[in-house]
């Protein structure tokens, strides 16, 4: 379903030859209903992936090869426009941040609203404000009737990522790339959101690429995990093999860095060998 | 689709009403605001209807009545009394009636004057601070813009005006034109700035992938947060348009006389000051003083509340907490 083949993505260097590599041949594929966990440490390239895909990439950084397939389109060299009509429909991003990713100046339930009409004309209003309460009630957000008419400063931080989550989930996408999609909200609602993303992908045949730092939210919602170090996917594997052996010195590390205790460790493997 | 929030019922009656209203006089932040914005309000009011009232009004005290432009032939240079509140210019006309009239012309100018610059220079400054830097032909075009905001900033504004009217003639749209000109750039530099950052916003990015195109993405998001600066502004700018109208009424290129102008009142009165005769421009004097301080006074009002949003909205960022 997303495909991502030979992806390079860079700076271009002095020469204006050659260029300096941040991501560095990438290859990655999502099928329906399936969900792949990106991993890795700070400043790995995750994240510029996510960009690369929603086609945030800003001068100097450029892509340089490679293409980010969806269903047969290819993201990277699609015009501004055509790209436009696929995301928040087709494939919806979710952005880390929270807060920052709302419109200070606009209610939370009016631009849940705009979402759905700016791809849907027909929509009228009314449908609009209804399915935005559905959704902040959906992502857990209390009293959703109340919280539609609050400006995003009158939410709380994990309110207001849920309402990001929201909006990504707004036109029922097909596909759902999300960056720290439940950073900063607290456990309980994170495994609400982990789960409907889960249902989703289950019940709906939607396809998943989470990227997270949290190794737990691996080992309980992915299939597959793909390690990112420097750029280069290091590895890539079943997520019940990657819990049980990691081939490389970074899954390692990561796995040390993170599993502090071995009954945990032995609770994920358990995790992921269920699932 | 109700939901039913308990809020208790504030007191009613009339103590509560001037505990409301002492409170909103000495509240911090904005002390005064009250004060201020109805000295504002009493200007719109006689902007409206200043010199329909002036001829009754300045009767009150003798049953006669002045209008802004009406000469009582043989009263010429007198002081303030019961029949002319603020006494008499040199030709006999009532000053206290001219000052009632002169925000219907003062204010009128510097109201068209300061919405022709916002008009022209926001969306100038939005546009110019959108494409800058993004390909080759945007930052030409964002180059241009600015440079061309530059040369119309660098005009002496009274050479400029002194000129116009030179070729043109003397006319009130003659000010509105020069006046307009040197307030664009101030618009257009402001507007630019902040979209500048605001463009770089997370949300901007949120939007974008959201399936939201550059016209929508400017329209909904981008603007709206670019404008608290020029609209906390154009109050300021209004009292500085109130002030230069007067200078160029002073100095002759302004309002043609006899209209009702506080410039060309004080100018006119000027000439009697070393005679002793003080009332001609000093009353007009203290009236353009109270104008531009209260729209001052109300720029700092604006300012003070969007601060308080901002902070509200924890946007606040470090380098600006200081001002």
């Amino acid at each position: 379903m997303l495909e991502i083949k030979n992806l390079t993505v860079g700076v271009p260097d002095d020469s204006g030859i050659g260029f300096e590599a941040m991501l560095d041949d990438i290859s990655l594929s999502v099928d329906a209903g399936q969900s792949v966990g990106v991993v890795g440490e700070a400043g790995s390239g995750k994240s510029l992936l996510v960009h690369a895909i929603g086609g945030l990439l800003r001068a100097p950084v450029v892509p340089f090869g490679g293409e980010v397939l969806f269903e047969g389109r290819d993201m990277i060299s699609m015009s501004a426009d055509d790209r436009r009509l696929i995301l928040g429909e087709e494939l919806s991003l979710v952005l880390p941040g929270g807060r920052v990713r709302l419109n200070p100046l606009e209610k939370v339930g009016r631009q849940i609203m705009r979402v759905q009409r700016d791809h849907h004309d027909e929509l009228s209003k009314v449908e609009a404000h209804q399915r935005a309460v559905q959704l902040l009630d959906r992502v857990g957000i209390p009293d959703p009737e109340l919280r539609a008419e609050a400006y995003p400063h009158e939410l709380s931080g994990g309110m207001a990522q849920r309402t990001v989550v929201a909006m990504a989930l707004a036109n029922s996408p097909r596909f759902l790339v999300a960056d720290e999609p439940t950073t900063g909200i607290d456990v309980t609602i994170q495994r609400q959101i982990l789960e409907d993303f889960a249902s989703l992908i289950r019940e709906d045949n939607v396809g998943l690429l989470i990227v997270t730092r949290d190794l737990g939210i691996v080992a309980h919602f992915c299939d597959r995990v793909a390690v990112v170090s420097e750029g280069r996917i290091v590895e890539n594997a079943e997520v019940r093999e990657f819990f049980k052996e990691q081939k490389h010195p970074v899954s390692r590390e990561l796995m040390r860095a993170t599993v502090l205790e071995r009954e945990k460790a032995a609770e994920w493997s358990a995790a992921a060998a269920s699932d | 689709m109700t939901t039913t929030t308990d809020v208790a019922t504030p007191p009613t009656g009339p103590a509560a009403f001037f505990a409301a209203l002492l409170r909103m006089l000495f509240r911090k932040p904005g002390r005064g605001t009250a004060f201020v914005w109805s000295g504002v309000g009493l200007i719109l009011i006689l902007t409206a209807i200043g010199p329909e009232i002036g001829p009754a009004l300045s009767g009150v005290g003798c049953g006669c009545g002045w209008g802004s432009e009406e000469i009582d032939r043989g009263h010429a240079l007198e002081g303030p009394s019961a029949s002319h509140f603020f006494g008499t210019d040199r030709t006999g006309f009532d000053i206290f009636s001219r000052v009632l009239s002169s925000p219907r012309i003062n204010l009128v100018i510097a109201l068209v004057a300061t919405a022709l610059s916002v008009v022209i220079g926001l969306p100038l400054g939005l546009l110019a601070g959108y494409v800058g830097g993004r390909t080759r032909a945007a930052t030409a075009l964002s180059e241009v813009i600015m440079r061309c905001m530059d040369v119309l900033q660098s005009f002496p504004l009274f050479v400029f005006a002194i000129v116009l009217v030179a070729v043109i003639g003397q006319s009130a749209e003659i000010v509105i034109i020069a006046l307009t000109i040197v307030n664009l750039p101030v618009f257009a530099r402001l507007a630019r700035a902040e979209m500048l950052t605001v463009r770089e916003q997370p949300y901007a990015d949120a939007a974008r992938i959201l399936g939201h195109g550059n016209f929508r993405l400017i329209f909904r998001h981008l603007a709206p947060n670019s404008i608290a600066s020029s609209v906390a502004t154009v109050p300021m700018v209004i009292g500085f348009v109130i002030l230069f109208t007067a200078s160029l009424s002073f100095v002759g290129a302004g309002v043609k006389p006899p209209q009702a102008e506080l410039g060309g009142m004080i100018r006119v009165g000027a000439n009697n000051m070393v005679t002793g005769e003080w009332w001609p421009s000093v009353f007009p004097g203290i009236a353009l003083g109270l104008f531009v301080l209260i729209f001052a006074f109300a720029a700092q009002d604006i300012a003070v509340r969007m601060r308080s949003v901002k902070r509200a909205e924890g946007l606040m960022s470090a380098d600006t907490t200081s001002a």
